[in-house]
């Protein structure tokens, strides 16, 4: 396995001409941070567009790689707690090429196995959240390494894009979710240990198995073979994300040629972890992992794997300044309350996805590779909720249970005297301002009720008897079947030009519905649709008793714990691609171009017939299908090896999501009007520098964003439904300049800083389309909506990191670095900004009221970290890492928060109509947090 | 093997967490009492009006069983409690009070703080009044709540005291009767200016919001109206055309009996 290298260096550097046949590279590779020490089992990968040689370094750190012919080649040195090099090099003919000293640079990121972005905290009533990537990974681009790792605390958005345009791959195969095309990291939470091998493409670089895109590619390899050999354990606290997160991995080759790779985690948080900041919240969950390969031999694999991260968790849900402000408390959570002396959380997400994974690769001859692969994603996926019927709202945070709904002298309802017993309310009892579980529970007791003509397990016309719940927790699913796969061809046409190409498949079944979580002490709930009884009597013989079934064809069902209710269907969507890049190096330059043409279709099915809506509810929709294409390309010119400026510009079209189709997928089969594919347009060109002692990027990036449909959900309290807003033509620009830097100083010392700095702004005024679940009514129809020149929300559009670092001897490192957002924007809620809602405001102080999109205050963050690894026996591998968060302890800096999208219509019913928006909900940043790592490896 | 006991560890600890976050059904609330010795009679209350609203500013109790439901939608924000010597309206801006307030229950009210108020001859037990044409406000909020209105003890709905129209006095306003034979006879100042045969009327055209209606009904010799709200569930029900006996609460509006059904099983009809 690994070649006796010291001989052989020896004997390499003597005799040249004995292998003056084969070409060969070799290389040093040392530490630069302590006095430029070797790095001992550093694992060099040699490869090219269809072969791939890897060799260990050995006790002096060199490494020697034989049996290479002349091309282009690109190498990739990693070792533990060390940031990749990865540079291409280009192999003359008969020349055995000598990198000299490799400079490798200590990264304390890949000892971060934690998750971050939004794992405890999520938007109350919009149904398709964000998660952020759960995976940190030392990218070989300066500007990403620290951007991910530092600025995830402000939940930061590279270059302001929505996370369907950052693509996840498994194994070749993109992942990210059909329906919404969210980041599907959550997926392997807990598993970082083994999912460590990475492809980060930079920006918009085409990679083996994809064209360039947009917001760049990582794809994760879980071949066993490739996973770091030995055990790893792996120890982690904190006080943001998991209180415990313990993960045992061991990886080997158990017999010839074959490998085994396996993994098992634990996270849990207790729901009153003292140092979790976000009350109320907690988590449990267990993950795993297995991966076998087999090598045929060199070049030819086959590779199994298995993974799932089962979780459960309690999360938090923004609240408005008001609650933050009686409480003095900016980390209030309006879905907790006691239960028997117990935190209980109302929304707790749920899953259990596991995914399978087969990849077969086969590297037939010198020019060529292939590789096959195919996915399956299966499993549920699921979020609780309370539900409701016919009895006064639980949550506490409604607005009028709130001090402010009658302190407003506009309002007829005005009190102040009420407003002061309420804030005494709040401030007292802990079952008003948090949910009153066992309030709930003894309405339930007492409900004895009796149904005439209810549907009982199928069979219509029972009478039914028991207590019938008013209040109980629903759980709404999102449970998939996703199928995925694809093959791709690696060639090498000549010494200059290579091509990639491929075909990819992809089917997937979404299975959408509710089901009855837990009847909070009652025995059955009827599946009726209440608010649907105010429908207009419609002359076509439907009788008011169907129009507030859920599901004609079982009226009055009577619900049981797990039955599903409510709203069932399917979504089925399938697509195809061709893709083909081809890349020449001519000299230092290299440039590459490729395309991708396919189709994306999809359709509804109902599985309900909903009283509402009975011929558009129930069976298959129409088909929507749309064309699909690509085309990019882009330069590398290599002024020389330590400088390349790059230069990318893509153009896409794609389809929109199911989720962004459909007004109201719960209740019809009917789609957005103007339903067209979005367009982007995206150019970046950036320059980079490699020297002995730092590394800098610096480039600049222009996105433009056409005809895109969005649908958002908000939960309406005074009609008890849903409302969708459908919105179309919605058009972005994006433009900024990104740059990072890593300065070794002097005497361990290092200097780094990142900067993002971006202008994105919406640039057209979309339409708006809004309906209610419980109504067959249009509440508009394609109303403009102004919202050229807002800006794009959810990201701060200025981000700056400032850090120093130092390496002491014995592998004790620290430092301590300052973070600065500004340029933070609330989520827009659709309807403000109308013609409809701004009736009656006629001056500029007025209208700026309905129109004002608010800017978060920005702030410093100053977080600082120490720790230490240790090489024990020479064979083991032990280090700690403390870091805290927030040292300043800035608890007012808003991390995200958006418009509610209710408005109150001020004065009496014979009043000119004047409407008063509602007050907007948010969520802060945790206090000074600790984050802990203890890992031990062999 | 290592691996393998590694493995177990972790499975036992996931098994044990699987334990965690489950809750059992929480014990029944244990219902209310307080002595009847410092508890008046609901007639007794209604005697400190004379002319004005009352503001209470004594711990003075009162008690009764609960007569009415919001279910139906008929009745809103107020619920009526009746002991043996009257009964009363109780004004709570709350929605869906038939969950806490049920049919027979007995409730307690401290009247300290509230005000007792007259509305066109129905009197009415709630807050202070900001609106200038009412004498009483709502109790709102669940703080208000906890501190004036006690559940007490479940207890079987009560029976309606069958009048005749001729039998109707004062001292019978807020309390559950029974009145026989009475067959419809007209809308009282109906909005389409003919009468309308359902309880109310619920979809006026052009999307105007719902009618609360007062339909005349006679016994032959006297009449009583019934009012029902727009937003009933039952408000667009036909009316029966044969005479029937109904059960609701009596009110008063100025000088005209009114009688408030619960829902339409307070409607029987004759054999």
């Amino acid at each position: 396995m690994n070649l006796r290298l010291i001989l052989i260096t020896i004997l390499l550097a003597t005799s040249a001409v004995l292998f003056a046949q084969r070409e060969q590279i070799s290389g040093t590779v040392v530490n630069r941070t302590t006095g430029n020490a070797p790095i001992a089992n550093a694992r060099v990968q040699i490869s090219n567009n269809v072969d791939q040689h890897v060799v260990t370094t050995d006790e002096l750190g060199q490494f020697f790689v034989p049996n290479l012919y002349a091309g282009v080649w690109r190498i990739v040195i990693s070792a533990d707690d060390f940031g990749n090099y990865e540079t291409p090099i280009t192999l003359q003919p008969n020349a055995a090429l000598n990198l000299g000293t490799i400079f490798m640079f200590p990264a304390i990121i890949n000892m971060t196995i934690m998750e971050t972005g939004v794992g405890t905290l999520e938007t109350e009533g919009v149904d398709h959240t964000q998660s952020g990537p759960a995976l940190l990974n030392s990218s070989q681009d300066v500007f990403t390494n620290i951007a991910n790792f530092r600025f995830g605390e402000m939940r930061f958005r590279a270059r302001g894009y929505d996370w369907n345009l950052n693509r996840v791959y498994l194994n070749g195969l993109l992942m990210n979710d059909i329906n919404t095309g969210n980041s599907p990291f959550s997926l392997w939470g807990g598993l970082n240990d083994v999912m460590r091998n990475q492809e980060i493409s930079r920006g918009m670089q085409p990679t083996n198995f994809a064209i360039g895109n947009v917001a760049g590619t990582t794809n994760v390899s879980t071949r066993a073979s490739q996973i770091r050999q030995g055990f790893q354990i792996n120890y982690a606290s904190s006080g943001g994300t998991y209180a415990h997160r313990l993960g045992v991995a061991w990886a080997n080759e158990i017999a010839d040629n074959l490998f085994l790779a396996v993994m098992g985690s634990v996270r849990y948080t207790p729901e009153d972890y003292f140092l979790n900041w976000n009350m109320g919240t907690y988590a449990q969950g267990f993950s795993y992992f297995l991966g076998l390969e087999k090598k045929f031999r060199i070049g030819e694999s086959l590779s199994f794997t298995l993974l799932g991260a089962p979780i459960m968790r309690g999360v938090s849900s923004a609240a408005v300044q008001e609650v933050y402000d009686i409480l003095d408390n900016p980390y209030y959570n309006p879905n907790m309350g006691w239960q028997e002396g117990k935190i209980r959380n109302a929304r707790v997400r749920n899953s259990h996805e596991p995914v399978m994974s087969l990849d077969y690769t086969n590297r037939i001859n010198s020019r060529l590779r292939v590789q096959a692969t195919a996915n399956y994603r299966f499993g549920r996926n699921g979020y609780t909720a309370l539900d409701w019927y016919d009895a006064p709202d639980p949550r506490p945070d409604y607005y009028r249970y709130l001090p402010s709904f009658f302190n407003n002298p506009i309002f007829p309802n005005y009190d102040p005297i009420k407003a002061l017993n309420v804030l005494e309310g709040w401030l007292t009892d802990r079952n008003i301002r948090y949910i009153n579980w066992e309030g709930l529970y003894n309405v339930n007791y007492l409900n004895q009720e009796t149904i005439e003509d209810a549907t009982v397990n199928g069979v219509q016309g029972q009478m039914y008897s028991g207590l019938r719940s008013k209040y109980a927790i629903e759980n709404r699913r999102a449970d998939q079947r996703d199928f995925n796969t694809g093959i791709t061809l690696n060639t090498i046409l000549t010494d200059a030009w290579k091509v990639n190409g491929g075909l990819t498949y992809r089917w997937n079944r979404t299975h959408y519905f509710k089901e009855m979580y837990d009847l909070l002490g009652g025995q059955f709930w009827v599946d009726v649709d209440q608010f649907a009884e105010r429908a207009e009597l419609e002359d076509d013989g439907y009788t008011i008793g169907d129009q507030i079934q859920n599901d004609m064809n079982n009226p009055n069902r009577i619900v049981k714990k797990s039955d599903t209710y409510g709203y069932n269907y399917f979504a089925f969507t399938q697509r195809g691609s061709a893709w083909g890049v081809a890349s020449v190096n001519v000299g230092s330059v290299g440039i590459h171009f490729g395309g991708d043409i396919g189709f994306t279709s999809f359709y509804r099915e109902g599985l309900f017939r909903k009283g509402l809506f009975p011929d558009n509810s129930y069976g298959k929709s129409e088909v929507h299908s749309f064309l699909t294409y690509a085309l990019q390309t882009g330069m590398n010119y290599q002024i020389t090896g330590n400088h390349v400026v790059s230069a990318n510009v893509n153009f896409v079209q794609q389809a929109p999501v199911f989720q962004d189709a459909f007004i109201s997928p719960r209740t019809r089969n009917s789609t957005v009007n103007n339903l067209v594919p979005e367009k982007i347009f995206a150019a970046d060109l950036s320059y980079s520098l490699r020297m002995s002692n730092m590394r800098f990027r610096i480039g600049g990036f222009y996105t433009e964003i056409q005809d895109r449909s969005r649908v958002m959900t908000f939960y309406d309290d005074l009609n008890r439904t849903f409302s969708n807003f459908a919105m179309s033509e919605i058009g972005q620009r994006h433009v900024g300049v990104e740059f990072g830097a890593d300065v070794y100083v002097w005497n361990g010392f290092s200097i780094k800083s990142a900067i993002a700095y971006g202008d994105y702004i919406y640039n057209t005024n979309p339409l708006l389309t809004q309906t209610e679940d419980n109504s067959d009514k249009l509440i508009f129809e394609d109303e403009r909506v102004y919202w050229k020149g807002f800006y794009v929300s959810g990201t701060p559009q200025l981000a700056m990191n400032f850090g120093i670092e130092y390496r002491a001897p014995r592998n004790w490192f620290g430092g301590i670095d300052l973070n600065y957002y500004d340029y933070s924007y609330i989520d827009m809620a659709p309807n403000r900004r109308m013609d409809v809602a701004n009736f009656g405001r006629n001056t500029i102080e007025e209208r700026a009221e309905m129109l004002r999109q608010e800017k978060f205050e920005p702030g410093f963050v100053l977080n600082a970290n120490i720790g230490q690894w240790r090489t024990i026996n020479r064979k083991y591998s032990l280090g700690v890492m403390l870091s805290i968060n927030n040292i300043l302890n800035n608890q007012n800096l808003k991390s995200g928060g958006f418009e509610q999208a209710r408005l109150l219509r001020e004065g009496t019913v014979s009043a000119p109509i004047k409407y008063h928006p509602f007050p907007s909900k948010y969520f802060y940043m945790t206090g000074t947090s600790y984050f802990l790592n203890v890992f031990f490896r062999f | 093997m290592k691996l393998l006991k590694t493995f177990c560890l972790l499975a036992i600890v996931a098994i044990t967490f699987n334990a965690c976050f489950k809750f059992d059904d929480p014990p029944k609330q244990e219902p209310v009492t307080f002595p009847p010795e410092k508890i008046i009679s609901i007639d007794s209350l209604k005697s400190f009006h004379r002319g004005q609203p009352v503001h209470f500013t004594d711990s003075i109790m009162i008690s009764g069983r609960v007569i009415s439901s919001d279910r139906s939608g008929n009745l809103y924000r107020e619920f009526f409690i009746q002991d043996e010597t009257g009964g009363l309206k109780i004004k709570v801006a709350r929605s869906g009070l038939y969950n806490f307030y049920r049919l027979g229950q007995t409730i307690y009210i401290n009247c300290r703080g509230l005000t007792l108020g007259n509305y066109a001859g129905t009197l009415e037990l709630g807050w202070r009044s900001v609106d200038p044409r009412y004498e009483t406000g709502f109790i709102e909020g669940q703080w208000l709540i906890n501190q004036h209105i006690f559940q007490g003890p479940q207890g079987d709905p009560l029976e309606p005291r069958t009048v005749t129209l001729q039998q109707l006095n004062r001292s019978m306003i807020g309390t559950l009767v029974r009145i026989e034979n009475l067959t419809f006879s007209h809308t009282d100042r109906s909005p389409t200016g003919v009468n309308i045969p359902t309880w109310a009327f619920p979809f006026p055209p052009d999307g105007a919001a719902p009618v609360t209606l007062s339909q005349v009904f006679t016994n032959g010799s006297n009449s009583i109206i019934v009012r029902t709200s727009g937003y009933a569930r039952f408000a667009g029900t036909d009316m029966p055309t044969e005479p029937v006996n109904m059960v609701g609460i009596l009110t008063i509006f100025n000088t005209t009996y009114q009688l408030v059904l619960r829902d339409l099983n307070d409607v029987e009809v004759r054999d």
